[in-house]
């Protein structure tokens, strides 16, 4: 593992203090924001101001060992730009907070009642409503093409046909914001010119050389070599967080768009493939050493940076990307160890052996630190949506699971729709609840076939969705008024044109997403009633229901023939049926709701930590779930079911039309030790063919994380795909290790 | 007509090339004393007990129709029990039953060059039913393996021969009183059903325990190896190296099992070696 200086240098600066400096700094830049703020300010003023007074008080941080310029010290090292990161708030959030309660000003009432709903874990958002601070899609491609001065440019050309003053304060706003990048640009040059005189050796000399020379034009100009463009993502992604607060969680398709870069400059002979292999270690790096990867996960997500980046997939006529710089990433990845930024494979059918294998490699030597992303799964269910081919061959991910299309939409993420907590809240009854959260669930007690209690719950689960969806609709018609977002809409291809931030309507799509949790418990638990209460009658539909309120205390056997009873990921036929026809209900109740500004809600399954930290706070189930236990990951089936082997999971999957989940779906598996690369592409080329869309793998055994947990000194580099992100399993917490461990092992 | 099958193994990367399906006929003709499967022995279903799973909760007690007395095979206490301490081996099938199991990850076979593989015991006892599934298989489309012990008549082989595109084929030792000794047979049927087996064309696995104390040395390989350069070379040679899987298996069916050392690591790649693998 070479880049020993580097390592030194930047945990020394990363590991600690960061968050203590960009306090510092927030309280600071504040103050002199609070100073220069007049009543009356439109938000697009207040948005400029903030730009201003962070660029001209920030500190540039360089690095000897490093040829990039990006880091701004305004912000703890763990914040991916939200401005209030796991508490940690930083200068970039200052209108949005002034502005903040514009959402609460509308409706009072629905605020309190969502805050409640929330508090009962009915959903959740990353936001006050949906005005999610994380996983934005920014979208270097303009920049790569034409630099800041383009979109100055075209701004400036728009502001002329500008209709009224809300749309020339966003055009302006966003000249401005070029314009303050520009000279953070600049300082990163002057700061790089200062440090030359006294560098302390040749290595360091010559990184300050190219950056006080590079920072001068790049990226206010579109940079010219592979080095100018890894800086670029680099630079936007730092800067552009700590201006705006918010978090641009994926640097996109990189590889395709960094190849022209490198094709250029390898055809010309001024880049070896060695040097931009060393380019790409340390943008990697970079990211990498922001934390210690030793620090102990115990909390809600402490191991993450939440940025990803996408390799392969597709180009936009349908032929597989696998380019010099695909394998060097992947490459980079797994001699380097790193584990952020998250690495998401996107991959299909035909994918190249050459590209599968140099993914596969590091998963079954047991680092684990890649999301596969079925394209034939996905780019239907963006066909879907109504999108031409090329945008959906086009998609990317952000932050963990986010579907979307380059350049086109922001879709809110982390936005959790609880079907699990409906489920509960039919079966237990909790009619006194119901009245504290504004929402009335039809009880099932009464219900005399399985159909109708399946047609409750299916209305029940209405309820929820018009009531998220009244949510998301005022809470995204304010953000515009609240904390507009010039420098991300800048890159968004019809905002400019239209005259229009993101948060105005501006993108060409405005789709909301529904990521449900509990889908596999709830259709296991709908299976084992089915079964047990209506099928063979063994228990009356009254008993199942006395079983799960009392926690099952008392009905020990019934609930083993719960659990016992056929269900998602068994490969059987008719639980199969069933699952499908359940998540086409879910698809079309979603279709008939209407987001932001007309636009659709799809659905997706998955969930961050919150199978456990929900799960704690759910009620026993029907499936055999006691109070407190976990939630099922997305898709994987539940661990309290005896699932026959990995196929059968997948069997599964081919039951589900795919085009129905926009929203990403996510399947844990682990695999066991002896996996070969053989076997690994025959694997992702099979579940190419299913329903499987972010496929999370692991190569292990329930001895070998045993072993680990007793020696951890042997298990340096053992690291395991969590919810999506990954983490070394030594530094996990014992509830986080045993999280894992009671997972299905297919051996 | 039905097959006694006692586990099928969905996504075996194992026992062939490829993902792969492996069903286990049960009942066998010889008594390898380090057998890894010894609940395949015998062709009538047992019910196993690990009693080191057991957690007490009596819930197998309570459900037992004899107390626990006799047993019927009803599969009642290995249904109510979560510790998975109890285990009913060895069901009934028709060919008709079977095929679905097999056909349910047809996508992975293709994906990676698997199939199915009949296994045991020696599936090669239960004959017309092993055709039969064979003969469906093809007929699907599923690639097919064998995976025989050898010794039955090679009226057996001629049968399968149509339908089975691979033999698994497992070689212990060559010298008969040793293998006579451990195996409980002589190998002379056995290797002469391999010899000529290695004249059909066939595509053909060798497969070679390697038991510490037994036959855990070059000169064994060797003598091996010679038996292929006179005979014919199959396609690839395995050497699988001795646990002590089956012991805890014996355990639960109330018998004990010879414990044999497991061969070191170092060990194995130097016996390897003697093969050029």
């Amino acid at each position: 593992m070479p880049y020993t200086d580097m390592r030194k240098e930047l945990s020394e600066f990363y590991f600690a203090g960061t968050g203590e400096r960009g306090e510092e700094f927030r309280v600071r830049a504040n103050a002199e924001m609070d100073r220069r703020y007049r009543e009356g300010m439109n938000p697009y003023e207040m948005k400029v101001l903030q730009y201003r007074v962070i660029a001209d008080m920030f500190e540039p941080v360089l690095f000897y060992t490093s040829p990039y310029y990006y880091e701004t010290g305004t912000m703890w090292a763990h914040c991916d730009g939200g401005r209030d990161f796991r508490g940690f708030c930083h200068a970039g959030g200052w209108t949005y907070w002034k502005n903040e309660h514009l959402f609460r000003d509308q409706d009072p009432a629905l605020w309190e009642l969502s805050q409640k709903q929330r508090d009962e874990l009915f959903y959740t958002v990353c936001g006050a409503y949906n005005d999610d601070m994380q996983h934005f899609n920014f979208d270097n491609r303009p920049i790569l093409k034409g630099g800041l001065k383009g979109i100055y440019e075209r701004a400036e050309v728009e502001l002329a046909s500008a209709k009224d003053d809300e749309e020339r304060a966003y055009l302006q706003a966003t000249m401005e914001a070029m314009l303050t990048l520009k000279k953070m640009s600049e300082k990163f040059a002057d700061k790089a010119e200062k440090l030359l005189k006294n560098a302390p050796d040749e290595a360091a000399r010559k990184n300050l050389a190219l950056i006080s020379k590079t920072a001068r034009r790049c990226p206010w100009e579109a940079p010219q070599t592979l080095y100018e463009a890894l800086n670029t993502f680099c630079f936007m992604r730092k800067c552009m967080g700590a201006l705006e607060g918010i978090g641009p969680n994926t640097f996109g398709r990189i590889d395709m768009d960094l190849a022209p870069f490198y094709d250029k400059e390898i055809a010309a002979g001024t880049l070896t493939k060695a040097a931009a292999y060393d380019l790409v270690c340390k943008f990697l790096l970079t990211w990498d050493l922001h934390f210690d990867h030793d620090f102990k996960f115990a909390g809600y997500s402490d191991h993450e940076l939440e940025n990803t980046y996408v390799l392969g997939g597709c180009d936009a006529d349908g032929k597989p990307f696998c380019h010099d710089l695909t394998l060097m990433f992947l490459r980079a990845s797994r001699e380097e160890t790193i584990i952020f930024p998250k690495i998401t494979c996107r991959y299909g059918k035909n994918s190249p052996k050459e590209y599968l294998d140099e993914a596969n490699l590091a998963v079954i030597n047991g680092t684990s630190t890649l999301l596969y992303q079925n394209d034939d799964a996905t780019i239907p269910s963006i066909l879907r949506r109504g999108k031409p081919i090329e945008e959906a061959r086009d998609y990317l991910i952000t932050g963990c699971w986010g579907i979307m299309s380059n350049g086109k939409e922001k879709i809110d993420d982390g936005c959790y729709v609880n079907i699990l907590k409906v489920l509960e809240y039919m079966l237990h009854n909790r009619t006194d609840k119901m009245r504290e959260v504004g929402m009335t669930f039809a009880p099932v007690d009464g219900a005399s076939s399985f159909e109708e209690l399946y047609r409750i719950y299916c209305d029940n689960i209405l309820v929820l969705f018009e009531e998220r969806a009244r949510v998301v609709r005022l809470g995204g018609n304010v953000w515009n008024k609240v904390d507009p977002l010039p420098i991300f809409s800048s890159t968004m291809e019809d905002c400019i044109g239209k005259h229009k931030d993101y948060t105005a309507g501006g993108a060409k799509y405005r789709d909301s997403r529904y990521e449900l949790i509990g889908y596999p418990n709830v259709v296991d638990s709908l299976l084992a009633i089915k079964k047990l209460c209506f099928d063979e009658r063994k228990y009356t539909l009254a008993e199942m229901l006395d079983a799960i309120r009392h926690n099952w205390e008392g009905y020990e056997d019934m609930r083993i023939e719960a659990m016992r009873a056929p269900g998602w990921g068994m490969g059987n036929k008719d639980a199969d049926a069933f699952c499908a026809r359940f998540n086409t209900d879910l698809y079309e109740m979603a279709q008939k709701q209407v987001g932001t500004y007309g636009g659709k809600i799809v659905i997706g399954h998955l969930a961050y930590t919150e199978i456990r930290w929900w799960g704690e706070k759910t009620l026993a189930t029907p499936e055999g779930r006691k109070n407190g236990d976990y939630i099922a990951q997305g898709l994987t089936p539940s661990r309290l079911k005896k699932i026959p082997a990995v196929t059968s999971v997948i069997q599964s999957f081919s039951a589900l039309d795919a085009s129905e989940i926009g929203g990403n779906s996510v399947v844990n598996v682990i695999l066991p030790n002896k996996t070969t690369l053989a076997h690994c592409e025959a694997f992702l080329r099979a579940t190419a063919d299913s329903a499987v869309q972010s496929l999370q793998v692991n190569c292990t055994s329930r001895e070998q994380l045993l072993d680990a947990q007793k020696h951890p000194e042997k298990y340096p580099t053992l690291i395991v795909r969590m919810c999506g992100f990954s983490a070394k399993f030594t530094s996990l917490s014992p509830e986080w290790q045993q999280e894992v461990l009671t997972r299905n092992f297919y051996e | 007509m039905k097959g006694m099958i006692f586990d099928i193994q969905r996504s075996s990367f194992v026992d062939g090339p490829g993902i792969r399906t492996t069903v286990f006929f049960k009942g066998c003709n010889l008594r390898c004393a380090w057998c890894h499967n010894p609940e395949s022995q015998l062709h009538a279903p047992q019910l196993l007990f690990y009693k080191d799973k057991c957690k007490g909760c009596g819930k197998c007690l309570e459900k037992c129709p004899n107390k626990l007395e006799k047993c019927e095979l009803c599969g009642k206490c290995e249904l109510y029990c979560m510790a998975e301490a109890r285990r009913l081996c060895g069901k009934e099938y028709t060919a008709e039953e079977l095929l679905p199991e097999i056909l349910a990850d047809k996508l992975f076979f293709e994906t990676s060059g698997g199939g199915v593989t009949f296994s045991g015991g020696e599936c090669m006892l239960q004959l017309d039913f092993l055709c039969e599934i064979l003969k469906k298989c093809k007929e699907n489309g599923i690639q097919t393996a064998v995976d025989t012990a050898g010794h039955v008549p090679y009226t057996a082989f001629e049968r399968v021969l149509p339908y089975t595109d691979i033999f698994l084929y497992d070689v212990k030792m060559m010298d008969g009183e040793k293998h006579k000794a451990y195996v409980g047979a002589d190998n002379a049927l056995i290797l002469k059903n391999l010899a000529k087996l290695l004249q059909t064309g066939k595509r053909i696995w060798i497969r070679v325990p390697v038991i510490g104390g037994v036959n855990d040395t070059e000169e064994e390989m060797l003598a091996i190896r010679a038996f292929f350069e006179k005979h014919g070379q199959p396609e690839k040679i395995e050497l699988l190296p001795y646990h002590a899987m089956g012991e805890s298996k014996a355990l639960a069916m109330g018998k004990t099992q010879q414990r044999f050392a497991v061969p070191e690591k170092e060990k194995i790649e130097r016996l390897r070696a003697v093969f050029s693998l």
